[in-house]
């Protein structure tokens, strides 16, 4: 008896002065793997605007019907985007809108803090999609739905 | 019959088929790009090619080599379809892949091929030729980038709509389709272009960039705009309309509309529909519910009818009510109430006509039919402008006059649209149409010889004249055409077709609004009384007689000549009722206003011109509060019956055949009017719902005046200088425009109902008044 108890005191003693494996989450923070599917970001261009150009085909290959885009007919009197609304609510992730898009778009972000305190702010609009230019899948804080 | 084998499978065609008809009969798929069944074949893409057993090697185009005995036809083999792999990588040489932002993607004939046939590669990478993209045209996009030069558009606009607007433009490479000097489109806005282009070259202005096709559902009805009754697809997305194409057909042929159908649908959701009803208190109109509106307005009929009796009540439909609806308004209108005055002032022509008719022939009387249209030898056109009531007969004429050994005879006082593909177009001088038709009834039916002085007055030719004779007298099949004048008396023309009619020729009368035949034919809802027309209403209710008037979509404000005089007649009133979808000029001296759906909104049958008894259910939510005329009629005859209303058998009302009296043209001519001015039924539509449209109205660009050429240059106007037209009547600021046709110091005014400075340069009861142009500021 006395055996199996300094048994297991030797390996307390022995983990008890080694840096502990626990990731003090949310404190700190693992590094996401590169092929991590977070939440969705619209990319932009140089310039800041979204290369999307509204051709809707997230919209329809999206398995949980989650995207809606409107169009407009751009300055140039080509597609332009109006609008991009993500519903996060229904989302599953599952990137299809990622592989359907022509334009290489819409990618999967690194974003996995998604908890809200209720559905709206769950439902992200172009501003908040749109990720800044050059930072593809850059990992962003949310602000909104906190107290 | 011819029997072909297509892909071993046997097949019987009639004589004179092409292969591409005959396989499509064996169902085998056969690809094209350029091919249209509204038009002849013309073997441009070469993607249809096949292959007969019989003659290895030689590549056939089955879309127009005529299909023969006992041939035996393969579409699979490894030389055809490595043919159509070629031609469609060729054809993506001058085509862009942009898809994603082309509003064809999803029902792109080019892009179904490329996928069908696996096209992953472009071997022939070439620079592409820059080519313009034409954004100035209303309502119409040419995008010449994506254009696969199938001539589709050019084809269609030439031989079906006779406009020719379109054309190849350069040779070889440069090659592109587009206007004479590449000016902005000026054409009918039949939109027959768009709707045949089969990728995302001709593009339509309201539905491009608002939605995708695969986002559409679409729901076959029928267009609402005139009484012709034409197949539309209506596109909604989520219950919105995004857009109205012509019906596919099941044999895979599409359908015909013109501007009004294709271009007009945004006068369902137009900023001046009416949404919720309102009531007049202290002088002003204020919101209020709808069973306060309803028992007002029966209460308030009800007490004009007991003060002033039956005969004080007068109904004007716009004929927008379905079959069911107008039988309950009889029944209100005239078996409850005893009202005796009802009429129609947009219909009124058409109204006329068919009573007229009704009353020389008997009731068993049927109009022309599509069949007698279509397999007709010799088509007369009494009065003009037919193709401008119902534009999408020009397509089908054009259709008809290219099968050849036709003749297309129209008798008209203004060149309308008919006149330019007549065989015989007898021009009659201005205000003597119905003098001339009463002259020709005359000398058909007595059989007397004509004394050519007779002739003379009336401008028409004699030798023409001997050929319609000759025509009329022929023993071929013959369809008779009666267009009314707007504005003008039509008597005459109705009696002359009346007369034709007994001669056993078909009768197709004009001019109907969507439902005027179910409101007419089937509902018994003819016009009777004072309100049959609408000087004699006027001088009704200037007189004292009539003390309220129920108006179903009408407006007399905005149709009928001389607003001012009409304004200060509906003032005299006691009850004005109205009962509109829209709100007009009238709505302004209403009492009660009962905002009413459309016809897309409600659904019910719609009997067309042409006798064919459309079902049609509601394909679009009711605007607001409205509400389908069939329910605010129930809801009033059962607030009618808590007033307790005492039935009245409906009176016995001499039908008024003569009308007003009429003369050809004012004596007041001359004093500096060196023009006679006659009012002209507009292309873009004078009804209703057309009149709402704002981008008909875009394309209508206001009050248009057209004179000849020689005229116009005599008077050195520019294009599209806007002039000042004077009349006896009034005067209006006009857009002058001119064309060859028009005989010397003519005018024609275009789009005059629905602008009060129009309808003030005309006088009731007479087509053609004197007239003269001044140009601003001199």
């Amino acid at each position: 008896m006395s055996k199996a108890l300094l048994k297991g005191l030797a390996l307390t003693l022995k983990t008890f002065f080694r840096r502990p494996v626990t990731v003090q989450y949310p404190d700190e923070k693992r590094p996401v793997p590169e092929r991590f599917r977070g939440r969705p970001v619209l990319l932009a261009r140089e310039d800041g605007t979204p290369r999307c150009v509204a051709c809707g085909l997230c919209e329809k290959i999206c398995p949980s019907l989650c995207i809606a885009v409107a169009a407009e007919t751009g300055p140039d009197g080509i597609r332009a985007l109006a609008g991009y609304t993500l519903d996060l609510n229904r989302c599953a992730f599952c990137g299809l809108c990622v592989e359907a898009c022509p334009v290489e778009a819409i990618a999967m972000g690194s974003e996995y803090e998604l908890a809200a305190y209720g559905r709206e702010p769950l439902v992200y609009t172009q501003e908040r999609l749109l990720a800044a230019p050059g930072r593809g899948a850059a990992p962003e804080r949310m602000g909104e739905g906190k107290p | 019959m011819i029997t072909l084998k297509i892909n071993d499978i046997e097949v019987t065609v009639p004589p004179g088929s092409t292969i591409l008809e005959a396989a499509e009969r064996a169902r085998v798929f056969i690809p094209t790009l350029c091919h249209d069944k509204r038009i002849t074949p013309y073997g441009a893409c070469r993607l249809c090619v096949v292959e007969d057993r019989k003659k290895p090697g030689s590549l056939i185009p089955s879309c127009f080599t005529p299909a023969r005995d006992r041939m035996d036809i393969v579409t699979d083999t490894p030389g055809v379809l490595e043919a159509v792999r070629t031609q469609l990588q060729l054809i993506l040489v001058n085509h862009p892949l942009d898809c994603p932002v082309c509003d064809k993607a999803g029902e792109c004939t080019l892009q179904d091929l490329v996928i069908r046939y696996n096209i992953a590669e472009a071997p022939f990478g070439t620079d592409r030729f820059a080519r313009y993209v034409d954004r100035q045209s209303p309502l119409i996009e040419r995008d010449m980038t994506r254009c696969v030069l199938c001539g589709r558009c050019v084809r269609i606009c030439g031989e079906l709509q006779g406009r020719d607007e379109l054309e190849f433009i350069h040779r070889g490479h440069k090659t592109v389709v587009a206007t004479d000097g590449g000016r902005a489109l000026d054409c009918d806005f039949c939109g027959l272009c768009v709707s045949t282009c089969p990728v995302g070259a001709l593009n339509d202005k309201l539905f491009k960039d608002r939605s995708r096709v695969w986002k559409l559902q679409k729901e076959t009805t029928v267009c609402s705009h005139c009484g012709l009754g034409c197949s539309a697809d209506f596109h909604l997305e989520q219950g919105r309309l995004r857009r109205v194409t012509p019906t596919v057909f099941a044999d895979g042929k599409k359908g015909l509309l013109c501007a009004r159908g294709h271009f007009g649908w945004r006068a369902f959701e137009s900023p001046s529909r009416l949404s919720a009803p309102r009531l007049r208190r202290d002088g002003a109109l204020w919101q209020t519910g709808w069973g306060e509106a309803i028992e007002h307005a029966a209460r308030a009929l009800d007490g004009i009818r007991r003060t002033h009796g039956a005969t004080s009540l007068a109904l004007l439909t716009a004929d927008h009510l379905t079959t069911e609806e107008a039988r309950v308004c009889g029944s209100i209108f005239r078996d409850t109430l005893g009202c005796a005055d009802i009429g129609s002032l947009q219909a009124a022509g058409y109204r006329q006509i068919l009573s007229v008719l009704g009353a020389e022939l008997g009731p068993s009387w049927e109009p022309a039919t599509v069949t007698d249209l279509s397999e007709a030898e010799i088509l007369i056109v009494l009065g003009g402008g037919a193709a401008e009531l119902h534009p999408t007969l020009k397509p089908l004429v054009n259709g008809l006059m290219r099968k050849g050994g036709r003749e297309l005879v129209v008798l008209s006082s203004w060149p309308d649209t008919l006149t330019r593909r007549a065989t015989l177009a007898l021009a009659i001088t201005a205000g003597y149409a119905e003098d001339f038709f009463a002259e020709l009834r005359d000398a058909l039916s007595s059989e007397r010889t004509h004394a050519s002085a007779d002739v003379a007055r009336f401008g028409v030719d004699t030798c023409g004249l001997a050929r319609l004779i000759a025509l009329l007298g022929a023993d071929r099949k013959t369809t008779v055409l009666v267009a009314p004048d707007p504005f003008g008396d039509n008597l005459q023309r109705a009696r002359l077709a009346a007369l034709l009619h007994d001669r056993a020729r078909p009768i197709l009368p004009l001019g109907a609004q969507v439902n005027s035949a179910g409101a007419l034919r089937k509902a018994g809802l003819s016009s009777c009384g004072a309100a049959a027309d609408g000087l004699t209403l006027i001088e009704a209710i200037e007189a004292g007689r009539i003390q309220a008037l129920y108006l179903l979509g009408e407006d007399p404000l905005e149709t009928l000549p001389e607003p001012a005089r009409v304004r200060a007649a509906l003032q005299r009133l006691d009850l004005i009722v109205c009962q509109s979808p829209y709100e007009t000029a009238v709505t302004d001296l209403a009492h009660v206003v009962l905002p009413s759906a459309l016809i897309p909104e409600k659904g019910g049958s719609i009997l067309s011109v042409m006798g064919f008894e459309n079902e049609i259910r509601p394909v679009l939510s009711p605007f607001g509060q409205c509400r389908p005329d069939r329910e605010i009629l129930r809801d009033l005859a059962g607030a009618l019956g808590r007033e307790d209303t005492p039935r009245i058998a409906s009176p016995s009302v001499a039908q008024e055949q003569s009308g007003p009296a009429r003369s050809a043209m004012p004596q007041d001519a001359g004093h500096g009017f060196s023009f006679r001015l006659t009012a002209v039924p507009s292309l873009f539509g004078d009804g209703l719902l057309s009149r709402q449209s704002p981008d008909l109205a875009q394309i209508r660009r206001g009050l248009r005046i057209v004179m000849n050429g020689e005229d116009f240059e005599q008077m050195g106007l520019g294009e599209r200088e806007i002039v000042e037209v004077r009349t006896p009547n009034g005067s209006a600021r006009a857009e002058a425009g001119h064309d060859a046709a028009i005989p010397r110091n003519l005018l024609l005014l275009r789009h005059a109902a629905g602008s009060a400075a129009g309808l003030s340069l005309i006088r009731p009861g007479t087509d053609v008044v004197p007239a003269a142009i001044a140009r601003i500021g001199t």
